[in-house]
């Protein structure tokens, strides 16, 4: 396998050592280590070489981490502490590649040498060293011997994208080199050149090194690779192959710039790069231009903005090689296997770009890269991961393609299920298990399902779309960020709005999101054009079938569930996808339908609100009849689910993003309480009339949506012998679709929604409040939305972003008008507010002056310049969050506080939805310790001005207080449920553990599958 | 680093356990760096030699351990002086092979390259390849030949310090207008190379 991190790690580090600094004539050598038995002598060999690479001035305490490669090419990454108080540096030694994790552990152990506890030092190491490693996307404490401090170690989410603040080296990376600089690295990885990264600072050199091999995920760099190098291996700098390393300026100097031989050199210091290759230019231009275009977009760049815009680079290079897969039939007695077709793949793709594929075809980097994919296809892992998920989003015209294929290999399986079973079984995979038995089983059922939604996307396409047009120019009030938006709002943004925040009725909704999906993966390839050839050329939208195999699995991972009639239990299909997101970690911000948040919060939230979706969904009559047979139901919705999955697969996919952003807005909605917005209020309770006008249309979409139930249960029922090509439906349906969306208008209008997340939750009042409506929503709406859970097919509360953010809209909109809530039945309560909330949006798009300047100073904030930061190492980044906090207390533009919070509000909350679901009481001692843990981390702080403790805060415990009261309140509402949920999670985490302890459960959740290598 | 007056990159390509790393050994006798293999995943040798009085750095990149990476030694190609293609007299399969490693050396090596075929493990008795088709495929081909015995020490010396002689040769008429003085010493470096003809070492151009 081309990873190159360690599997199966058993300790959290291997080593730690104190090494004192070089003194004189004498080389650094270590002091002491942990464990005493560690003796690997060529490892502590070089230890001290690479703790002290060279000699340089330190004037700040700084972190740094170092690689060690064992021959068979694994990494151990030494993470080091530098003091200049002291005369020795820290390191531990580990196979985990948690930078944060360990750095704050290497703080505490300052902290606890410099403490009169300096003897409890072993036992705490041995505490860490003997601790479990924990499940991907939980932590463990561990406490420190002063007995008030907690050492949190969170092991970061599988698949999860390293995302900005929180990835210390991606944000470091990002702050000191230019978008550009990172593209041209970019394309330099890919052509596996040698590369040099030099700079004063250990602690910007390893972290930019680091970065930039993240950011060519899923590529793993296969050559030499040294983020800090010792000056004893300079002579490294000079071998022939491909390598990536990090040189400390004294180093370089004295290197001969004629003996380095071609080489790339970044100077991450001054931000300027020397090569002596046109590798960007030899890039696809395409490619180039998109990623250009993604990276220009600062304010989305922001949470894993960046690393996405990457990712989706290398999905527009590489997504076309499932088109090339083939499944292949063993000789006699042999299993079948899945291979990679070169030819196929090359003239799969564009033209133009078959003369790079075909050289990209002998790198070793993507040798790597189709191995991994096809052990992780073979191996029955499926597609599960962010690539995947933005392959499938970008495999525009293969969608059919796909669908037919995979079709072949359905049968293939179902024919030979039983041997390819049984060559994967030794291997304990229950997935691959359960992805041929799904296979086998839920051929015939995604047939139906997909002829039913064909039948669907006939009768009610059209007066939607009427009324579609009709909206939207409405609410696009021209606004002097129009003609800015369309072209900084790349990928994240303008999807999103199509879908989000439109106050359609929710089968419209449930069109667009469809849609969405599609035009979201089209527009960040071509913001600028949506009705360019491009666009059009890529107008039949993707078909989302990695959706079906992870379905598919999860609905076997209960293998005594007794079989389900669904026609009396359909069940939205949006459930799994809920599921699915959240164990793929950080979701694709741009199928975000609530993005327009994203714009300047890309890919951060997670989180709280997702509770009360699933509540609702849960407390459904129709899916949980009794406890105990509540696996049984979940098992139940995720089947029934994969029926729809396969033929809806654009329609599902967006909902689990809206969770992934969710707490962002609850953040925001928190921010705004402390503002005075009483201006916006008003605004906003004004629109709300003005909209409730808009009824007419919604009723009428309601009833189409009515009458598209009727007809799917209906078709359900005779569906049986209904083999309809799947290719065809998908096509119908998201062919007009696409149409819409290249209306130049409906666009805009759609963008300018984006524009202005903020003033959305602008009027809403304490958190008190929103807590409460939070519960009475879900108390009270349960039933009419149990009752649209019912139908397999309708998507649209599922798929409503309102519906699914209702909780919050909810609140914010009680606040402004109460007493139509209060008076209206559920169901109109609902569409009510939705309305006002979209009045709201609208008034808040008027409110375009003040916007445009807040939008501008959101991007200033984002633009770090390295150069400020050359001599102290702080993040100018974070520096600014700071001051716009003083800025936001002062009354001044929230907009702008609201981005800015998000370091604060990240962390776990971010990409893990069910956290504070699952573990409210131990969020709140985690609050208490982490709170504890501020002392520790602050010269971490000082040093690099990122705050770990508000990271803390949102990684451990709550949010803040009152996002905790809220999921607190949350939590307490919904344990009445508990039995129910807690199956639903075990089967959405794809993993058949048992569904003990909530907090058993919410790892489970994080470990689909074993497959790690994003670390 | 800095005390030397050229640096050549050598790199060893050929089947596996056709004595590749036993040769570097044996030349640098683990001088330098001593296993750094265990922290870096590659390992290479660095030795200094001395010819006609100038150092010249040899670092020499064994492809040995890898293997894994199926396309690796393209990349190796791309910056090197000089390249050993290792066969082992007395495996006839890691001969037959030698067309294959030319092919890629052809296309990813400069064309510059000094390239050298080397016969090793002629201390062993049961010879399969002769020395004179290896000579042959070394004349068809444009190499210099040389054939060696890593474990006996034979000719493995001498390997090493012609290339360093024939690439420094080569790199002074690069340089000839900034070593205008030296021109002497470039006859005086042919005729080096005569003799090492006449030691064994013969090239065929």
């Amino acid at each position: 396998m081309g990873s190159r991190l360690r599997e199966n790690v058993k300790q959290l580090f291997e080593c730690f050592c104190e090494v004192a600094q070089p003194n004189g004539e004498k080389q650094p050598w270590i002091l002491q280590k942990f464990p005493d038995t560690y003796n690997d002598t060529e490892v502590l060999k070089s230890v001290p070489k690479f703790a002290y690479p060279c000699e340089l001035e330190n004037t700040t305490i700084q972190h740094f981490s170092f690689v060690l490669t064992s021959i068979d090419s694994k990494w151990t990454f030494g993470f080091c502490r530098h003091d200049p108080k002291t005369e020795t540096a820290l390191v531990v030694l580990s196979a985990l590649a948690w930078h944060e994790t360990f750095y704050k552990l290497l703080n505490h152990i300052a902290t606890l040498t410099a403490s009169k506890y300096a003897g409890d030092l072993w036992q705490f190491l041995a505490d860490v060293y003997e601790a479990n490693i924990p499940i991907s996307g939980a932590s463990i404490g561990i406490p420190l011997p002063d007995g008030k401090t907690t050492f949190m170690c969170q092991r970061p989410k599988q698949f999860q994208l390293p995302s900005i603040p929180e990835n210390r080296n991606l944000t470091e990376y990002f702050s000191a080199v230019d978008s550009h600089n990172m593209m041209m690295i970019f394309a330099s990885m890919l052509y596996e050149r040698r590369i040099i990264f030099t700079s004063k600072r250990l602690s910007r050199l390893s972290a930019c090194v680091q970065a930039c091999n993240a950011l060519i995920y899923p590529m793993i760099w296969q050559h030499i690779y040294i983020p800090v190098l010792p000056i004893s291996l300079m002579d490294y700098l000079l071998a022939p192959m491909p390598f990536l390393i990090g040189v400390p300026s004294p180093i370089l100097e004295r290197v001969r710039q004629s003996d380095l031989g071609e080489v790339v050199i970044l100077n991450a210091d001054d931000n300027t790069i020397q090569s002596p290759f046109q590798d960007l230019e030899s890039l696809p231009q395409d490619v180039v231009t998109n990623l250009r275009r993604a990276l220009r977009n600062r304010p989305a760049l922001l949470g894993d903005g960046v690393s996405r815009a990457f990712l989706r680079a290398l999905v527009q290079l590489t997504a076309g090689y499932r088109e090339a897969l083939t499944l292949q039939q063993g000789e006699a007695g042999q299993h079948m296997t899945i291979s990679f077709d070169q030819d196929a793949f090359v003239e799969s793709r564009p033209i133009s770009m078959q003369p790079f594929l075909r050289k990209m075809l002998e790198l070793q980097i993507f040798q790597q890269f189709i191995e991994e994919r096809l052990h992780m296809l073979n191996s029955g892992l499926g597609f599960s991961d962010e690539f995947e998920m933005e392959a499938c989003n970008y495999s525009d015209k293969s969608g059919n393609k796909f669908m037919q294929q995979y079709r072949e290999w359905t049968y293939a399986m179902r024919k030979e299920g039983s041997a390819f079973i049984r060559s994967v079984k030794d291997r304990a995979n229950p997935a691959v298990k359960s992805a041929v038995k799904s296979v086998k089983d839920k051929g015939k059922d995604m047939k139906t399902a997909c002829k039913g939604l064909k039948w669907k996307g006939r009768t009610s396409r059209g007066d939607n779309f009427h009324h579609h047009h009709h909206h939207q120019p409405r609410s696009a009030p021209s606004s002097p960020t129009l003609d800015r938006r369309p072209i900084s709002s790349s990928y994240a943004s303008p999807s999103k709005s199509p879908s989000g925040l439109t106050p359609t009725s929710s089968y419209r909704k449930e069109l667009r999101i469809r849609n969405s999906n599609v035009e979201t993966s089209r527009k960040q390839y071509s913001p600028l054009s949506p009705s360019s050839p491009e666009e059009q050329d890529c107008s039949p939208p993707p078909a989302r079938l990695d959706i079906d195999l992870m379905h598919e699995l999860r609905d076997v991972i209960f293998p005594n569930t007794p079989p389900v009639d669904r026609s009396l239990k359909p069940v939205r299909s949006l459930d799994s996808l809920r599921s699915t997101s959240t164990w793929s970690g950080s979701s694709t911000a741009t199928n975000s339908s609530s993005s327009n948040n994203s714009s300047t919060t890309a890919g951060i939230g997670g989180g709280s609100s997702s509770i009360s979706s699933r509540h609702r969904r849960l407390q459904g009559p129709p899916l949980a009849p009794t406890p105990t047979s509540a696996a049984a139901n979940a098992v139940t919705t995720s089947s029934s689910k994969t029926t729809t999955s396969t033929s809806k697969p654009l329609a599902d996919r967006p909902a689990p993003y809206e969770y992934y952003h969710l707490p962002k807005r609850q953040q925001q909605r928190r921010r705004s309480i402390t503002d005075n917005s009483n201006n916006d209020l008003d605004a906003k309770l004004d629109d709300a009339n003005k909209y409730n006008d808009d009824d007419d249309d919604d009723d009428d979409d309601d009833d189409s949506d009515n009458d598209m139930r009727t007809k799917k249960k209906s078709f359900l029922s005779r569906s049986k012998d209904a083999k309809t090509a799947t290719t065809t439906t998908t096509h119908e349906f998201s062919n007009p679709f696409v149409a819409i969306y290249d209306q130049p208008k409906a666009l805009l209008a759609n963008r300018l929604r984006t524009d202005n997340p903020f003033e959305i939750y602008g009027a809403s009042s304490a958190a008190a409040a929103a807590s409460s409506a939070l519960n009475n929503h879900l108390n009270g709406l349960l039933p009419s939305d149990a009752a649209h859970a019912a139908d397999p097919f309708d998507t649209s509360q599922a798929l409503n972003p309102f519906g699914i953010s209702d909780p919050l809209f909810r609140s914010t909109s009680q606040d402004t008008t109460t007493s139509t809530t209060a008076a209206s039945s559920k169901q109109q309560q609902h569409r009510q507010q939705q309305h006002q909330l979209y009045g709201s949006l609208k008034a808040s798009n008027q409110a375009s002056p003040l916007r445009k300047e807040r939008t501008s100073e959101v991007q200033d904030l984002i633009r770090l310049d390295s150069t400020n930061s050359s001599e102290e190492d702080f993040d100018p980044l974070l520096q600014k969050a700071k001051r716009s906090d003083e800025v936001d207390a002062a009354g001044l533009p929230k907009n702008m506080s609201q981005s800015l919070q998000m370091p604060v509000i990240m962390g776990e909350g971010l990409s893990n939805p069910l956290y504070p679901y699952f573990e409210p009481q131990k969020r709140k001692s985690d609050l208490i310790a982490n709170n504890q843990t501020r002392t520790g981390d602050l010269d971490l702080l000082q040093e690099y001005g990122l705050d770990f403790n508000k990271f803390n805060l949102s990684n451990g415990g709550g949010p803040a207080p009152t996002n905790t009261q809220l999921l607190t309140a949350a939590s307490s509402s919904s344990s009445s449920s508990t039995p129910l949920t807690e199956p639903t999670y075990a089967n959405s985490s794809n993993n058949n553990r048992p569904f003990g302890s909530p907090f058993a459960s919410q790892q489970t959740v994080k470990s689909p599958s074993n497959w790690t290598k994003f670390e | 680093m800095e005390d030397y007056k050229f640096l050549f990159k050598v790199v060893l390509v050929g089947n596996a356990g056709v004595g590749k790393t036993c040769l570097v050994r044996r030349f640098t006798q683990g001088l330098f760096p001593p296993g750094q293999g265990a922290t870096i995943g590659v390992d290479f040798m660095i030795k200094t030699v001395e010819v006609e009085n100038e150092k010249i750095k040899l670092q020499i990149w064994d492809t040995a351990g890898q293997e894994r990476f199926r396309s690796i030694t393209q990349s190796y190609y791309r910056s090197a002086h000089a390249l050993i293609l290792v066969y082992d007299i007395s495996s006839q399969p890691t001969f037959d092979c030698l067309p294959d490693w030319l092919r890629e050396i052809e296309e990813y090596a400069s064309n510059k390259v000094l390239r050298i075929l080397v016969g090793n493990k002629i201390d062993r008795e049961d010879r399969e390849i002769p020395t004179h088709v290896g000579e042959d495929f070394a004349q068809r081909h444009g190499m210099y030949f040389l054939e060696t015995s890593a474990k006996e020490a034979e000719n493995v010396e001498r390997l090493f310090m012609e290339i360093a002689a024939e690439l420094m040769e080569q790199a002074r008429c690069k340089e000839l207008p900034r070593y205008e003085q030296n021109t002497t010493s470039i006859n005086g470096k042919t005729t080096a190379i005569g003799d090492s003809n006449s030691c064994g070492c013969s090239r065929f151009t």
